[in-house]
């Protein structure tokens, strides 16, 4: 893959999505989010259940292989990078961006 | 010599639960996690399970029956909790070897086929001959992407409700999923099993449309671990091309409609929702209180069976009264140094050893 990287965290959900960021800070966010969105959090939460069923990806700035982000992913079947630090600071809402949920890394799309 | 042989389980035990939560975050579990919650009442704690143990021994009831009462998750999730409240209480060491016994007969008197703590990746409740059964009895339909992606939604929903009703660390009430079962050329049976929905008793309120859950899942071309933890599932390949059959019950009926499915996944998630942002706006009081009551939920069963009343006693819910969780946290030591915590973690999960908080 020949695009930029723009971020890496830990890989916990295999494979690769490409999509359009939407950040969630808090709740009141949640209905700017579109199907097929990139979901990006700090962590993911039970308040977020049904965007999380809408997502092509997920991104975090915290988190490892056993936790709540990780799991739902995994059942999912879409990629997640966790422990990113600060996706949620660097990336923007509708940046298009791809999610490598095997190797961790998120690129430019 | 006779007694450190019957507890070499424990090293089994002790790896098992490095690999699932050793250097695990619990600033992701939410809205607080056991290491806050459980040092607040780990005496009353022991001295509420050490009656329903000593109730058992003297109403003569096995193993067998007792072990029916509680699902393999919630025996090795409980044998950990327990094991960490054993040293915050500074229990003796008679006194914290026999509770641990207590919880490591269950789990081999549940689960058959061995692994009782998910080292080798494993959770197996059923015998060979019990699932050569299910997958005679057929019903089976045939998997598609489509139906793949719609399982992992109502898993996600009712998952989330299960966080949201027994907090992210007593979960193994609410999900545990079950295999791999070989089946031979390269398929697997996983049977995850979504369960106590619609616990009226610890939330009046609840209003999920099911109460259990039971969805079979033959994958090809895909691995399948868990761990000690047994809603910690791992996968290798594609879950999604993968699912091959698969047979779902719903309060004991068998369903293929979808759109019963899709309501259903609706109906866990916006249930989910909605009391995730009840719980996490409880004040603490609250919710530690409400933290001893599901914890005693998860003994139901075997209350009734031994005709004990399972709901808190004063004396427990009195134990929270005026703390914090923060009080509760300062009891562990913290590390930044993965073979320091293992170290620490491992003796203080092994009732062996004399080594306290």
């Amino acid at each position: 893959m020949s695009n930029e990287i723009v971020l890496k965290g830990m890989g916990t959900s295999a494979g690769t999505a490409e999509g359009a960021v939407c950040v969630i800070n808090s709740r009141a966010d949640f209905n700017k989010f579109k199907e097929g969105n990139v979901l990006v959090t700090k962590i993911t939460d039970p308040t977020m259940v049904m965007i999380m069923n809408e997502a092509s990806a997920i991104v975090c700035d915290i988190g490892g292989i056993t936790s709540h982000p990780s799991i739902i992913s995994r059942e999912l079947g879409i990629p997640c990078v966790v422990n990113t630090k600060e996706a949620t600071s660097k990336l923007q809402d509708g940046q298009k961006i791809i999610v490598n949920g095997t190797t961790g890394e998120i690129f430019v799309a | 010599m006779e007694q450190q042989e019957k507890f070499l389980w424990l090293d089994e035990y002790l790896d098992a639960l490095q690999e699932s939560i050793g250097f695990m975050d619990l600033s992701t579990l939410q809205p607080t996690s056991w290491r806050h919650f459980q040092p607040l009442i780990a005496k009353e704690w022991l001295d509420w399970l050490w009656n329903i143990i000593g109730e058992a021994e003297r109403q003569k009831v096995s193993y067998t029956e007792l072990a029916k009462c509680f699902e393999p998750d919630l025996c090795r999730e409980h044998l950990l909790f327990v094991t960490e409240d054993l040293k915050t209480a500074k229990w003796p060491i008679e006194k914290r070897l026999k509770v641990a016994d207590f919880f490591y007969q269950l789990l081999k008197a549940q689960m058959p086929q061995g692994d009782l703590f998910g080292l080798n990746g494993s959770t197996k409740r059923h015998s060979s001959l019990a699932i050569k059964q299910i997958i005679n009895e057929g019903e089976f339909n045939k998997g598609t992407p489509e139906i793949a992606r719609e399982f992992g939604k109502l898993y996600n929903s009712a998952y989330n409700l299960g966080a949201a009703l027994y907090l992210d660390f007593y979960m193994g009430k609410a999900v545990e999923n079950w295999g791999p079962y070989d089946l031979g050329n390269g398929k697997i049976l996983v049977i995850k099993e979504m369960r106590h929905l619609k616990p009226t008793e610890i939330w009046p309120n609840v209003n999920s449309k099911c109460e259990k859950i039971d969805l079979l899942v033959i994958y090809e071309g895909v691995k399948f671990r868990t761990d000690l933890i047994a809603c910690h599932t791992q996968y290798e390949g594609d879950v999604i091309s993968g699912l091959k059959e698969w047979k779902i019950i719903i309060d004991g009926k068998s369903v293929t409609d979808m759109s019963i499915i899709k309501n259903l996944t609706q109906n866990l998630g916006e249930e989910g929702s909605r009391q995730w942002i009840y719980l996490t706006e409880l004040p603490e009081e609250q919710l530690l209180e409400k933290a001893v009551w599901i914890r005693c939920f998860c003994f139901d069963k075997v209350c009734d069976l031994l005709s004990l009343d399972w709901r808190p006693t004063q004396k427990l819910l009195a134990a929270v009264k005026g703390k914090t969780l923060d009080e509760g946290w300062r009891t562990w030591k913290q590390f930044t140094n993965k073979d320091e915590y293992n170290d620490y973690w491992r003796k203080i999960w092994d009732p062996r050893e004399e080594f306290y908080p």
